[in-house]
């Protein structure tokens, strides 16, 4: 027992381990080669159950690496800062399972945040010639990871308050949060995970995504294309000074208090359902999929500019 | 094994063993070692995390061994964590054996079309 004991202490030492964390795990193995004595178990079976102690040291190192050296802000971590001279900046994000969140830092200047364990060091987060790039680890996912998406991570960036140029966001699974930016061109694009775009004054957008659901809330931009396979839609007070461009195969449309330039709506069983919705106008092509539309203003009617449609329809009142 | 895969599948085992009952660290490693081949080496990395991440808390409590143990007692974080990982787990699995039983489970027929058709080859 004391042998083992020793050894394991040797091993968290190599470990670089901190004697506090260290006489806690001694003490929690004391008590536990203790009860397996009392069990009766020979020194050999005990060597059998308990394994190697470097394991033990390597696999608790892994652990708390990332925890520890990293201070704590709120839920948490702050891992890297770049400061932004200029006056703008334009950014690239790729993640896969990541969750992120999007939104501005007090200190001006750009915060990495994470949750969680991300290996960070296979991670590339680098700012240069005025443009962030963060990306995950690639070729690291196998198969196997798709079960352990529960060493999913989260990352909260935060940026200053100036003008993002160009944002490209990129992810798999993650869910994305983008909040108070005043962004030029965004363009994202996402498989499964959810989004939620809010408070954002910017120019172009284009959004690509499957599976996951999207809001969009407090939004002012130039011009919005939209494309999604399954995702349901919410968009709330949205403001396009140009076309409003979408793209659904069977994800519904909700929008409410939306105004818009020329509206062209192509789903297939996707439905498009506005309330307080003033297109300047509005084409449909769809094979099931509808418009309806009920707002209060009468006196801005809707122009109807196209209707392709096998059953879909477009319905609209006004009182 | 995947050395990640077998460490979810161990995280997912030693959430579910404190799902009912508060126990001590060698009680957890008996219980799971009597039916997988896991060493301690394996399973007490992962209760020292997971309490570390908060699903886990501590208390201490006299024993009839001579010095007082180390109990683990699940958080509410900690059971919102396992009700996740097994939804993933049930998820991963099912599709496994989908895929697996694929053309029924009674499989004689299917091993036999495999045989012959694993003869027709040269290797």
């Amino acid at each position: 027992m004391n042998q083992f004991l020793e050894e394991l202490k040797k091993e968290l030492k190599k470990q670089n381990i901190s004697d506090a964390e260290m006489n806690d795990i001694l003490s929690d193995h004391e008590e536990m080669l203790r009860e397996a004595m009392e069990e009766g178990l020979s020194e050999e079976d005990i060597r059998t159950k308990f394994g190697d102690p470097s394991k033990i040291a390597e696999e608790l190192k892994a652990s708390t690496e990332a925890s520890e050296e990293h201070e704590k802000v709120g839920d948490y971590r702050l891992y890297k800062t770049f400061e932004v001279p200029t006056e703008d900046f334009s950014m690239t994000i790729e993640f896969i399972n990541e969750d992120a969140e999007f939104g501005l830092s007090e200190s001006g200047n750009i915060e990495i945040l994470y949750q969680g364990r991300p290996e960070l060091e296979k991670y590339t987060f680098q700012y240069e010639n005025n443009h962030l790039l963060i990306h995950s680890p690639r070729n690291l996912r196998s198969g196997f990871t798709l079960f352990l998406s529960k060493t999913k991570s989260a990352f909260k960036i935060l940026l200053p308050k100036k003008k993002i140029q160009t944002a490209v966001f990129h992810s798999v699974n993650g869910d994305f949060c983008i909040k108070n930016l005043n962004i030029g061109s965004l363009a994202l694009k996402n498989t499964n995970g959810d989004l939620c775009i809010k408070d954002i004054v910017t120019e172009n957008v284009k959004l690509d995504t499957v599976n996951g659901d999207v809001q969009l809330s407090n939004l002012i931009a130039t011009e919005l294309k939209f494309s999604t396979i399954s995702g349901d839609v919410a968009l709330n007070n949205v403001d396009v000074s140009g076309p409003f461009d979408v793209n659904t195969v069977s994800g519904d449309f909700d929008a409410n208090q939306v105004r818009c330039g020329k509206c062209y709506f192509h789903a297939v069983s996707g439905d498009f359902d506005g309330k307080e919705f003033y297109p300047e106008e509005i084409s449909l092509q769809s094979v099931s999929g509808d418009i309806s539309i009920h707002n209060s203003d009468a006196s801005r009617p809707i122009h109807v500019a196209q209707k392709k449609s096998v059953s879909g329809d477009i319905n609209i009142t006004s009182k | 094994m995947n050395s990640q895969f077998k460490r979810g599948i161990i995280e997912l085992c030693v959430l579910s063993e404190l799902l009912l009952e508060d126990m001590y660290g060698y009680m957890i490693i008996n219980n799971i070692s009597e039916y997988l081949d896991v060493n301690e080496n394996t399973i007490y990395p992962i209760l020292r995390r997971l309490t570390q991440d908060g699903y886990f808390t501590t208390y201490l409590e006299e024993s009839n061994i001579g010095a007082p143990r180390k109990y683990y007692q699940m958080t509410e974080k900690g059971l919102r964590y396992y009700m996740s990982l097994r939804d993933e787990w049930d998820e991963f699995i099912g599709g496994v054996y989908q895929i697996l039983n694929k053309g029924g489970k009674k499989s004689e027929s299917i091993l036999r079309r495999a045989q012959e058709r694993a003869q027709k080859t040269k290797y």
